[in-house]
């Protein structure tokens, strides 16, 4: 069986895939689309409707509507959020969760209308940068700041999912480490057997009262 | 992330770090423990001996007191000290050193509560040398903790993020075990997002072109039209 295009390709090996779940999961997102058609009650030709990703690029695709691009997905409002990300030392919140992957999902094909794609396709990618770089600075910072806890956590705000597939897995693998290093060992076993009153004969160092029997020598 | 597996190839490797010891009696038939030893001579290791068992070996003795422990010399302070300054090459001196330093760690700690606990109702009052053992093994841990969680990590994770597709042999020759793992989880993220960033956004395409090759697996000619067919 022949293509004319390639399709979607799977993650080769050595990558674990997590950047496309991601991906799928952002398709649950709710997006405005202006559908071409009516289909009581929930579509009506030219009334904007709000429906998941993959159901908005469905009807796209087909040619029954036309997904209308998020407030904040515009070159007007990502380039003061930029410049925030650039100068302040925390992340920004006024972006959605998965605002990465709508971007470049959304971009991906040719408007019909002023919006030129690309740009914003490139400002959202300096954002994230911007953003990646930030959270690097600060790993050291985060790590000292679980030094004391039992159970090691910390609150990002702001924090996106792009961001959390490409920096967890190094920060679980770095945490779960620095536990297993911290770790104290377990010496009471005993010390709570005879606290019960049992006997504790297994293990007790013992210092010889009479010389051994020595060998010819 | 290291768990508490028995069968951790890393956890088994690194208990094969040498440790060295002093032995508190003769031991009988054990004198091929000392290296310096001539074949023949004795039967039995004096007391006072000093030679080097592994970790998995000596933990016993250790417990019941049958040896006195001391750390291996790239664990000692100067060591330490130069390992905090990010000098020293850790790879070199083990492969798995932080693994090792920590079940050295361990090792140190059962062996000085047991013998403190049975000095203790002995009234032995000679605790120094435990006490200086404790603080060797809390430093180490500190040293370990410091030496993952300092500079080598931060490194670790530039080079994990911003070399995907290039040849990183010459960062990763320097690596231990604990620390390629934990590289290796921050390089596939990674390359999984790069992946992404150029497959993971095309569109599903409608299949366009098919080829399709009818053959007659077993042709029926009395009733034509129940042949069958594969279709490729």
């Amino acid at each position: 069986m022949n293509t004319a295009q390639p399709s979607l390709l799977l993650p080769a090996a050595g990558q674990d895939g997590s950047s496309f779940r991601a991906s799928f999961s952002a398709e649950e997102t709710h997006v405005e689309v202006i559908p071409d058609f009516t289909a009581s009650p929930s579509f009506m030709a030219g009334v904007p409707v709000q429906v998941p990703l993959w159901k908005a690029e469905l009807l796209q695709t087909r040619s029954l509507g036309r997904i209308v691009f998020p407030d904040w997905l515009s070159i007007d409002k990502l380039r003061p959020i930029l410049q925030q990300e650039k100068t302040q030392p925390l992340l920004t919140t006024s972006l959605p969760f998965y605002y990465y992957e709508l971007t470049r999902k959304l971009t991906n094909r040719p408007r019909h209308d002023d919006t030129n794609p690309d740009v914003l396709r490139l400002l959202v990618e300096d954002i994230f940068q911007v953003r990646v770089e930030k959270l690097r600075q600060q790993f050291p910072a985060y790590l000292a700041l679980m030094e004391d806890q039992d159970i090691p956590k910390v609150d990002v705000p702001g924090i996106a999912s792009a961001e959390l597939v490409l920096l967890g897995p190094f920060l679980l693998q770095a945490l779960g480490d620095r536990a297993l290093l911290l770790q104290q060992t377990k010496t009471n076993k005993n010390d709570a057997a005879e606290e019960r009153g049992e006997d504790t004969v297994t293990g007790e160092p013992i210092r010889p009262k009479v010389p051994l029997r020595r060998f010819r020598r | 992330m290291l768990t508490k597996n028995y069968f951790d190839v890393d956890a088994i490797l690194a208990e094969e770090e040498l440790v060295p010891c002093q032995s508190n009696f003769d031991f009988s038939y054990l004198s091929h423990l000392d290296p310096d030893e001539r074949p023949g001579k004795r039967h039995y290791l004096p007391e006072g001996t000093k030679f080097k068992v592994p970790v998995w070996a000596v933990e016993k003795w250790a417990t019941l007191g049958f040896v006195k422990l001391s750390l291996p010399r790239h664990f000692g302070r100067k060591a330490r000290e130069r390992i905090e300054a990010g000098e020293a090459d850790i790879r070199k001196r083990n492969e798995r050193f932080f693994i090792a330093g920590k079940r050295l760690g361990e090792l140190l700690d059962t062996y000085t509560a047991h013998v403190e606990k049975a000095w203790r109702r002995s009234g032995d009052s000679d605790l120094r040398l435990l006490e200086l053992i404790k603080r060797e093994s809390a430093q180490l841990r500190r040293t370990l903790l410091s030496a993952y969680t300092g500079q080598r990590l931060s490194q670790t994770l530039n080079w994990a993020l911003s070399s995907v597709g290039d040849d990183v042999t010459e960062y990763t020759k320097g690596l231990t075990e604990l620390e390629r793992r934990l590289f290796l989880s921050g390089a596939t993220a990674a390359s999984s997002h790069e992946a992404w960033k150029v497959y993971g956004n095309g569109r599903l395409l409608p299949v366009t072109e098919h080829k399709r090759t009818i053959r007659s697996v077993t042709p029926d000619l009395q009733v034509p039209g129940n042949k069958r067919q594969r279709i490729s």
